[in-house]
């Protein structure tokens, strides 16, 4: 299956090792079960908060993800990466928080959107326009809808291919590309008129965030 | 290139699919026009953002710990590997014998083949009316006859065209066709009948069936 490059290849396990891990997880060893959760877990927690913004339902949500992966280990097929495997999980519950919060719909409601709640748990950069415009960008990308931003979360913080997040969404590879499209049209509709003035600015702030 | 061209090819760009000509084109005309270069200065700038930008809350350190005694509590135990063995030897007599169980439903009924077509009763009549004689007995040695000549049965074979033709005279003298016909078989039969591929010289000749003659 087709992949990016990742963000950071380096916490990941080799592809080996972890099938190695899921074959002994299978045969019932918890000790390699933890193994996987240890190698996962803060990637899951960080695309599932970034999806329900708030920590204590986002942990929860991670835990179940990790006991239904636990309680479905046969049904796991070599065919995905466990990471595609394990993300669909999260996905689906992450879903169904968000329709039971209410939150879910053509039109997401920012109010709930705890973007201050995230400010206070987050290490801000010490300039205030950094902070003032990665508050924004964040703002932008929690008003897409679901999909969307998980198509985004997923291209960009996960470094999953098209393929790979089709099968998170449970959709053609096609649809991933016009998702990642209609919410990059988006964030440049949300963002063009906070930031049209500052985008001297805006490429300032990514050149240092790569470093 | 102009910007409508451009705006048409930024996602193929952002996600690294815009190769050869395209590519310098695109990177040409970004570098000539500011409006299209401000655009795109944005959208990269969110991507670097957000493939950077990894600040979430932690996550509670005894968050595995709790997790795996969730999943303790509710592990399904491993099968022992001789229990395996039975299940698996169980399995396979279960198979065997619901695939037994299908082949002899699948069987036909053999009875309903080897059991004995009752005679016409017309041939039966006529049997009887010959001067009792046992019917079983006559077919059981008649059967052995046919079985022991193979050569006299292969010549009775190669007449059956003649005496098919001869077939409409006994039809026509008021006995049924089956009866002729058995007659024609089995010359041994009291009553008038026919040699084998020889007509009566004391009969007349056989009346021959409308369209038969132009055979």
């Amino acid at each position: 299956m087709e992949t990016r490059e990742p963000v950071d290849a380096g916490r990941k396990a080799s592809r080996e090792d972890e099938l190695k891990l899921i074959a002994r997880a299978k045969r019932g060893q918890p000790d390699a079960f933890r193994s996987l959760v240890d190698a996962y877990k803060e990637r899951l927690f960080a695309f599932v908060w970034r999806m329900i913004r708030n920590h204590h339902e986002a942990e929860d949500i991670c835990q179940a993800a990790f006991a239904k992966a636990f309680e479905s280990l046969r049904s796991y097929s070599e065919t995905y990466a466990f990471s595609t495997w394990l993300f669909t999980i999260a996905y689906r519950l992450s879903l169904n928080a968000l329709r039971k919060r209410r939150a879910y719909s053509g039109e997401t409601d920012f109010s709930q959107v705890g973007s201050g709640e995230s400010d206070a748990a987050i290490t801000l950069a010490s300039s205030e326009e950094a902070r003032r415009l990665r508050g924004l960008i964040w703002d932008a990308v929690d008003r897409l809808s679901p999909p969307q931003k998980t198509a985004v979360l997923l291209f960009y913080s996960e470094g999953k291919s098209c393929q790979e997040i089709g099968v998170v969404l449970g959709v053609p590879q096609v649809t991933v590309k016009s998702h990642l499209h209609r919410a990059r049209e988006k964030l440049r509709e949300l963002l063009g008129t906070e930031m049209a003035a500052d985008w001297l600015a805006v490429r300032n702030l990514s050149d240092s965030s790569l470093a | 290139m102009n910007c409508i061209d451009m705006e048409r090819l930024i996602d193929p760009y952002l996600d690294g699919e815009l190769t050869g000509s395209l590519r310098v084109e695109f990177d040409a005309h970004r570098l000539r026009c500011p409006q299209c270069q401000q655009k795109l200065s944005l959208i990269e700038a969110c991507e670097h953002i957000l493939a950077g930008d990894q600040r979430v809350p932690a996550l509670a350190d005894d968050f595995t710990d709790r997790l795996m005694a969730c999943i303790d509590g509710h592990a399904p135990q491993p099968i022992p590997l001789h229990a395996r063995r039975r299940l698996m030897i169980g399995a396979g007599l279960g198979l065997a014998a619901a695939a037994a169980v299908a082949v002899f439903i699948a069987l036909p009924d053999r009875d309903t083949s080897s059991r004995a077509q009752p005679l016409a009763p017309e041939l039966v009549r006529a049997m009887g009316d010959k001067s009792g004689v046992d019917v079983k007995s006559y077919m059981d040695s008649r059967i052995d006859q046919l079985y022991s000549v193979p050569n006299r049965l292969v010549r009775d074979m190669r007449g059956l065209p003649d005496l098919a033709l001869g077939l409409a005279a006994p039809a026509e003298a008021g006995e049924s066709d089956m009866l002729g016909l058995f007659r024609l078989l089995f010359p041994t039969i009291e009553g008038p009948h026919h040699g084998v591929g020889e007509p009566e010289r004391d009969e007349e000749p056989p009346v021959v069936a409308p369209g038969l003659d132009r055979i």
